[in-house]
């Protein structure tokens, strides 16, 4: 950071270099012609908003995604067609965004697996948990190296992912949002460590949402939007003002939404005392007509499992849930009551059906014709007038949900949910892998919604989507509600201060 | 304390296998003598050598349930060859063919499940009707009581005999195969690159994939080496019965995957170990062996492994359950 950078960028020979890449999946372009440089010994910010394409990115250079075109140099020697193999072989190690670490294993098998090595390589139990040990020991982490995995919480996984990539052997190291369910002091301590190891040499492509962060480690900055890049350069060039700027070409959303008075009027709904022991603890919220409440917590802090609870999909072990005044008996067949999940593909949509078939499925009713029957002229018809309504970018609503883009998918996934007319939407990160137009779209769609009555609640893991949409935040630390708070007196960094501040020690 | 934990399915089995050794003792004094435990030990090779195979491939996350047919397969086919050339070489080389051709069939499983990218209960499911089926229409019905000279030879080939009770016990060489096998298998489990990426395919093969393992590499040899102690496990059984009989072993791929199971072995892939196998496959041919003695009909046996079976599948399905509830995750009604 305090090297001149121009002067290093001149002699060295570059660490990763990616020239020209593309990747387009099925009708999606992912990444459109991008190119990349990584100093050695430096650490490069790679920022952009959901779906802009820096996953596909670290994938490529990791060999995980192979491009459709485009190069790709390790130090100085190009790869053609990078694979796990190769790419590891050259140095790279990589923080996955889901992680990509074993659940059935321990701490110390997961740290020191190595899936390269030839088959019939005897590995040592006592050089594992010594490697795994120092491996924790670089990073000042403290996990018990015999238990598994899958029993860790999210942050504590996040560490081991985190402490993998730090073995001897590792040159370049791909972090993609390694920060997502950390504290402040667990990312202080992190970024310490990060700066320290590229003074030894290594060199980091760090992605993370949080600008701050990016800013103030980070000696080049690279920002991608929609699968290009559109600025890069020293960090010094860069504060965060300009990078949210480039990051939304400019797209700036009407914050601060005005809410509808609700003078003295019951909520719709009302949480009181909900717990679930293993997740969060006396939950007391409530939410009015035409209402947006955000929630905002780390990963991990249990904001989706209290968005599960209230819509029934979570059996929580005391407390309760009143939707107007009254105990539903299962708020999972409740039409009224609807939850948009983050993972259209596994989670939210039948890819394979068609998208009418997709809206409709919550509200049959509206597409019965005579003999109270579904009509298919019907569901046509209902489709098509959800199509127009959420703007859904398809030839016609007869093709599969699978033929649509992320962000069309996501709007289908809304219709769907708003089309039986509910009372209460929780909405899980409803713009995950979303490109930037659809993204202020669905933003306007929601609000739409709760101008119409509807009342919600946003989980969402970025501030800024918070800040645009809702009326109020609500705070989740370590299974806890610590505070609500009206958007209107918020500011970004004030309110990323208050999720970091995390609720572990 | 972990291996403790690790090991809670070792131990329960271990503890079930002697409590209800106590049991069978106490009903019946004939079980304790030295003929019928090393008699257990040695209807053990068989399923036991099955079982193995079947456990590499549940521990990267498949299934084979064509490993009896591959068996019969290869040890009728090896006979076959072996009286055909006249052949009169040492009970290793048939041993040696009949895994090899246990391999083939191994092969034929791992290309159709890796290549078609096929389930491989289905296709497992379909290459056992199809390797029997193969068998019965190409190369014999009958059952040949004229084995090689080598191979009847092996029958009686015992390691040593202790001449305690009224008559003679004698401890058969296959029972030391078997044995040398199932600590080669712990070993390359525990301490090779392979047997790691093993695991790692089984629990999460994305995963195992971005950190470079060569995943159908390691899913193939999974199937070969079940194919290959198939091959053993069929040769084996044909010289302890001293006849090549193409019916036999027919069915045993239900007793096989219930003991792999029973040893803590997870459908799901990711888990496993040599020693749970091991276990499982005496604590099923304890029983079904024993059932005579304590006065038991001998076709209760397949009650007591359908029952084992779903003991298996049942215990970490509750545990796994009690851990949902705990997290709050609501069961689908």
């Amino acid at each position: 950071m305090t090297s001149d950078p121009a002067a290093v960028t001149s002699t060295a020979v570059p660490a990763v270099e990616v020239r020209g890449v593309r990747k387009t999946y099925g009708t999606v372009q992912a990444l459109v012609g991008v190119d990349l440089t990584l100093r050695p010994g430096t650490v490069h910010g790679l920022v952009g908003e959901n779906g802009s394409g820096k996953s596909t990115l670290t994938k490529i250079i990791a060999g995980v995604v192979t491009p459709d075109e485009g190069t790709i140099a390790f130090h100085g020697e190009p790869v053609d067609a990078v694979d796990p193999r190769s790419a590891i072989q050259h140095g790279v190690r990589v923080i996955f965004q889901d992680l990509a670490l074993f659940p059935n294993m321990t701490v110390a098998e997961n740290l020191t697996f190595e899936g390269e090595r030839p088959l019939l390589r005897p590995v040592s139990r006592r050089v594992m948990r010594r490697q795994a040990r120092s491996a924790l020991d670089t990073l000042e982490l403290d996990l018990p190296l015999d238990a598994r995995l899958g029993d860790l919480s999210t942050a504590e996984r996040q560490l081991v992912a985190i402490a993998r990539t730090v073995s001897s052997e590792a040159r370049i190291v791909l972090m993609d949002e390694p920060t997502a369910a950390l504290t402040h002091q667990e990312i202080a301590r992190l970024l310490s460590t990060v700066r320290r190891l590229s003074d030894q040499g290594l060199s980091f492509v760090f992605i993370s949402h949080k600008l701050r962060e990016v800013v103030s480690i980070a000696d080049d900055v690279t920002v991608i939007r929609d699968g290009a890049v559109v600025s890069s350069g020293p960090a010094a060039d860069y504060d965060q003002d300009r990078i949210s700027s480039l990051m939304t070409g400019g797209v700036v959303e009407n914050t601060h939404r005005q809410r509808p008075a609700r003078t003295g009027q019951p909520p719709v709904l009302e949480v009181s005392g909900l717990t679930l022991s293993s997740s969060f603890h006396d939950i007391d919220l409530a939410l009015h007509e035409g209402q947006i409440l955000g929630l905002a917590g780390l990963v991990g802090s249990g904001r989706i499992e209290i968005g599960l609870a209230i819509v029934g999909l979570v059996r929580p072990d005391r407390g309760e849930v009143r939707f107007h005044g009254r105990r539903l008996t299962d708020r999972r067949a409740d039409r009224r009551l609807q939850y948009v999940p983050d993972d259209r593909v596994t989670e939210g949509l039948y890819m394979d059906w068609s998208i009418a078939d997709n809206v409709i499925v919550n509200n049959l009713s509206d597409a019965l014709g005579r003999g109270r029957t579904l009509a298919p002229t019907k569901v046509v018809e209902v489709g098509d007038q959800w199509r127009e309504r959420l703007r859904i970018r398809t030839p016609s609503v007869q093709h599969p949900a699978a033929s649509l883009s992320g962000g069309n998918q996501q709007r289908v996934l809304l219709a769907r949910s708003l089309a039986p007319g509910p009372e209460v939407v929780v909405l899980n990160n409803p713009t995950v892998g979303v490109d930037v137009g659809s993204r202020a779209d669905i933003h306007n769609l929601i609000r739409d919604a709760a101008d119409h009555g509807t009342a919600i609640l946003l989980i969402s893991d970025e501030p800024a989507e918070l800040l645009a949409v809702c009326d109020e935040i609500a705070f989740v630390q370590d299974g806890r509600l610590t505070d609500q708070r009206p958007c209107a007196a918020l500011e970004e960094q004030e309110l990323i201060d208050i999720v970091g501040q995390g609720g572990r020690t | 304390m972990t291996w403790l934990r690790s090991g809670s399915r070792e131990l329960l089995l271990a503890a079930v296998i002697i409590g209800l050794s106590l049991i069978f003792g106490l009903l019946n004094s004939q079980f304790f003598s030295v003929a019928h435990l090393f008699g257990i030990g040695r209807s053990m090779v068989v399923i036991g050598l099955l079982s193995l195979g079947l456990l590499l491939v549940l521990i990267t996350g498949g299934i084979d349930v064509s490993v009896s047919a591959t068996a019969v397969a290869s040890m009728y086919i090896t006979t076959v060859v072996l009286l055909e050339v006249d052949f009169h070489g040492p009970f290793l080389v048939g041993a040696l063919l009949a895994g090899a051709v246990g391999a083939c069939f191994g092969l034929v499983n791992a290309v159709l499940v890796t290549r078609l990218r096929l389930p491989s209960l289905i296709v497992t499911l379909g290459t056992l009707t199809l390797f029997r089926g193969g068998l019965l229409a190409f190369v014999g019905t009958q059952r040949l009581r004229e084995l090689p000279a080598q191979m009847s030879e092996f029958s009686s080939s015992q390691l040593f005999t202790v001449t305690s009770g009224v008559r003679p016990a004698t401890f058969h060489v296959s029972v030391l195969v078997f044995i040398l096998v199932a600590v080669a298998a712990a070993w390359a489990l525990r301490s090779t690159s392979w047997g790691r990426s093993m695991y790692a395919v089984g629990d999460d093969d994305e995963a195992a994939k971005r950190l470079g393992v060569a995943v159908t590499r390691v899913r193939v040899t999974a199937f070969v080496l079940a194919g290959t102690l198939a091959g053993l496990a069929g040769i084996m059984s044909g010289a302890l019965n001293r006849a090549a009989d193409p019916y036999t072993i027919v069915g045993m791929e239900m007793d096989a995957l219930a003991a792999v199971i029973l040893g803590g072995a997870a459908v799901t892939g990711g888990r496993g170990t040599v020693l749970g196998t091991v276990l499982g496959v005496a604590l099923i041919t304890m029983v079904g062996s024993s059932l005579v003695l304590v006065g038991i009909p001998t076709a209760w046996r397949q009650l007591f492994v359908g029952l084992f079976l779903l003991l298996g599948v049942a215990l970490p399905a509750l545990r796994q359950r009690r851990i949902a509830r705990a997290r709050g995750i609501v069961e689908a009604a």
